[in-house]
């Protein structure tokens, strides 16, 4: 994507402003009948308030905002690291194997009404597992006789994402009554999670972006090849497994709760390179917090229609929309 | 700063891969600029990372200052060797400038080798503005700022006009001797080499090696035997002793 050039500091002003703005607008419309003065009154009477203003704010706005700020940041970061270890700017941290086994386990776990006999916790536990499993396998496929190739990672994640599509195709085909369900996931959502599920998804994310954030100098040189960034100091196999470990603890929970929400991870990291100058080693913190704000915003802006939009739908519209205006603004430049 | 590391010490004890070069390498070097010379495909390249321990050697062993570079622990790896690969990966994004701090020894290096190359004023670009050119330059600008007792610098004079390929490969002999410090260079220019290498190899696609001086090692039997072809071999007009090879011409 183009854009003017910019340092790390404007790029984190520009990107807390609007994840204020996107905060703001998420907390104070939406369903409910309550209006803009009642929420922003509810807000201000903290969480001691009482009455339907303060409940619909703490107890359904609220995480859902925080729910798409987590998810937001984990995509953006995740996308970044996944971007530097593949050496590749078109690479997507569901690249890795986590949506497509977090998608197909949690597809089953609907499809078999295991929400139902369980409890709601069975489908994003089971898809957790299932987005764990896969990238282990990704990482097993890929380690060939000695260490483990870019190359090796991209492919056999491709292939895994193919086949374990296929999968899930045939799951959906099958799922008959519950197809329902399992669409709703598919399309991705941010809303409706306790403060429970909050937190369960807050954990791994964070243990995942706190792993990710201190190898962002490793991960930075990494993108000067691996032999290169060898010689300046950096544990280049230990690095590519502490990030696909990372990868998949965050975006595995990500996934397990809201599905599978697109174009985030791939279009952060994107919007910040090029205007990134001179400080390559910000690209993680910049993209977790561009991909934070980004998803704020378009979970606002689906919560502006007349029936509110799967987030997913919105991700995708919005970042479709922007790649192809970045292109032909790159064909002008 | 950290304490200036020894001088280096690199020995080869018949050292081979996998597909090249053909027959073991035996060296041993301890400072100024080594020119590796041969033709395509002969393991220029290979006998570069077969130093640094990216491709397992298929028989003998790589030592700098006794020990292989693989065994290099994290921290003291940018000061005692530093790579440059045929082809470096890298960022369009980044600036001629953050590329040159990757490595750097300390914060005046990335400037001070900037400005040695002539790219002080093209610091704050990005690697996908600039020339094909600036940019082999800007890489080259990294290798310097590192200032590593070891070097491996893989044809990093590609693609530069005379001028530049000669003030660039003036520069690293310079460097190299100041410091004490031993620098690798795949180069395919022999006339260059011959004036600039303090020492050359000369590796031959039947497994043959000549090293020493370019005078000594490159002569017309040897480059006859390395590049498969008659030189037409004269002493250069101004350097004494230094052979350069001319193209034949037809009359």
């Amino acid at each position: 994507m183009g854009g003017a050039p910019l340092g790390a500091r404007a790029l984190a002003r520009r990107g807390l402003l609007a994840l204020g703005l996107g905060a703001g607008l998420s907390l104070l419309v939406g369903r409910g009948g309550l209006g803009a003065a009642e929420a922003l009154g509810a807000l201000l009477e903290g969480p001691w308030g009482e009455g339907r203003a303060a409940l619909i704010v703490g107890w359904v706005r609220l995480p859902q905002l925080l729910t798409a700020a987590v998810v937001g940041a984990t995509l953006g970061l995740s996308g970044a690291a996944t971007q530097s270890l593949l050496r590749n700017q078109l690479a997507d941290p569901y690249l890795l194997g986590v949506s497509a086994g977090g998608g197909l386990c949690a597809a089953l776990a609907i499809s078999a009404g295991l929400d139902e006999r369980l409890g709601p916790w069975a489908p994003p536990a089971l898809s957790f597992c299932g987005a764990l499993a896969a990238s282990a396998a990704v990482y097993g496929w890929a380690r060939g006789g000695r260490g483990l190739g870019a190359e090796a990672l991209l492919l056999s994640g491709v292939a895994l994402n193919l086949a374990l599509s296929a999968a899930l195709t045939l799951v959906i085909s099958l799922s008959g009554e519950r197809l329902g369900g399992v669409w709703r996931w598919l399309l991705g959502r941010v809303d409706g999670l306790s403060w429970a599920e909050v937190g369960a998804l807050s954990l791994p994310a964070a243990v995942g972006a706190a792993l990710l954030l201190r190898a962002r100098r490793d991960l930075w040189l990494l993108e000067a090849g691996e032999e290169v960034a060898w010689t300046l100091g950096v544990e280049v196999e230990r690095v590519k497994r502490v990030t696909l470990l990372a990868v998949a603890l965050s975006v595995g929970a990500a996934v397990a709760f809201c599905g599978v929400i697109g174009f985030v991870g791939l279009l952060a990291p994107h919007a910040v390179r090029p205007r990134l100058r001179g400080e390559g080693a910000w690209l993680l913190p910049l993209s977790a917090l561009w991909g934070a704000a980004g998803l704020c915003a378009c979970d606002a802006l689906g919560r502006l229609t007349p029936s509110p939009l799967p987030i997913g739908a919105v991700t995708g519209l919005l970042g479709g929309a922007a790649l192809l205006a970045a292109l032909r603004r790159g064909a002008r430049a | 700063m950290t304490p200036a590391p020894a001088a280096p010490h690199l020995l080869l004890e018949g050292l081979r891969g996998a597909h090249a070069p053909r027959a073991p390498v035996w060296l041993e070097a301890r400072g100024g600029l080594l020119g590796l010379l041969g033709p395509n495909g002969v393991g220029k390249s290979t006998l570069l990372r077969l130093i640094l321990g990216a491709e397992p050697a298929a028989e003998g062993r790589a030592l700098l200052n006794g020990a292989p570079v693989r065994a290099l622990p994290p921290a003291a790896r940018a000061a005692r060797v530093c790579y440059l690969p045929q082809e470096p990966p890298a960022s369009p994004h980044w600036t001629l400038e953050e590329l040159a701090e990757q490595g750097a020894a300390d914060a005046g290096a990335a400037r001070a080798a900037l400005a040695a190359l002539g790219l002080a004023p093209l610091a704050a670009r990005a690697l996908g503005e600039v020339s094909g050119g600036e940019r082999r330059r800007a890489f080259l600008a990294r290798a310097l700022a590192q200032r590593a007792a070891l070097t491996l610098l893989d044809e990093p004079l590609a693609h530069l006009d005379w001028a530049q390929a000669e003030s660039h490969l003036r520069l690293l002999r310079a460097d190299a001797r100041a410091r004490s410090a031993l620098t690798l260079i795949t180069l395919h220019d022999l006339n260059l080499a011959a004036l600039y290498c303090d020492e050359v190899l000369l590796l031959a696609p039947s497994g043959e090696a000549w090293r020493g001086s370019p005078a000594a090692a490159l002569t017309a039997p040897h480059l006859r035997a390395a590049f498969g072809a008659e030189p037409l071999l004269v002493p250069h007009p101004r350097a004494l002793g230094a052979p350069q090879v001319l193209p034949w011409g037809e009359g």
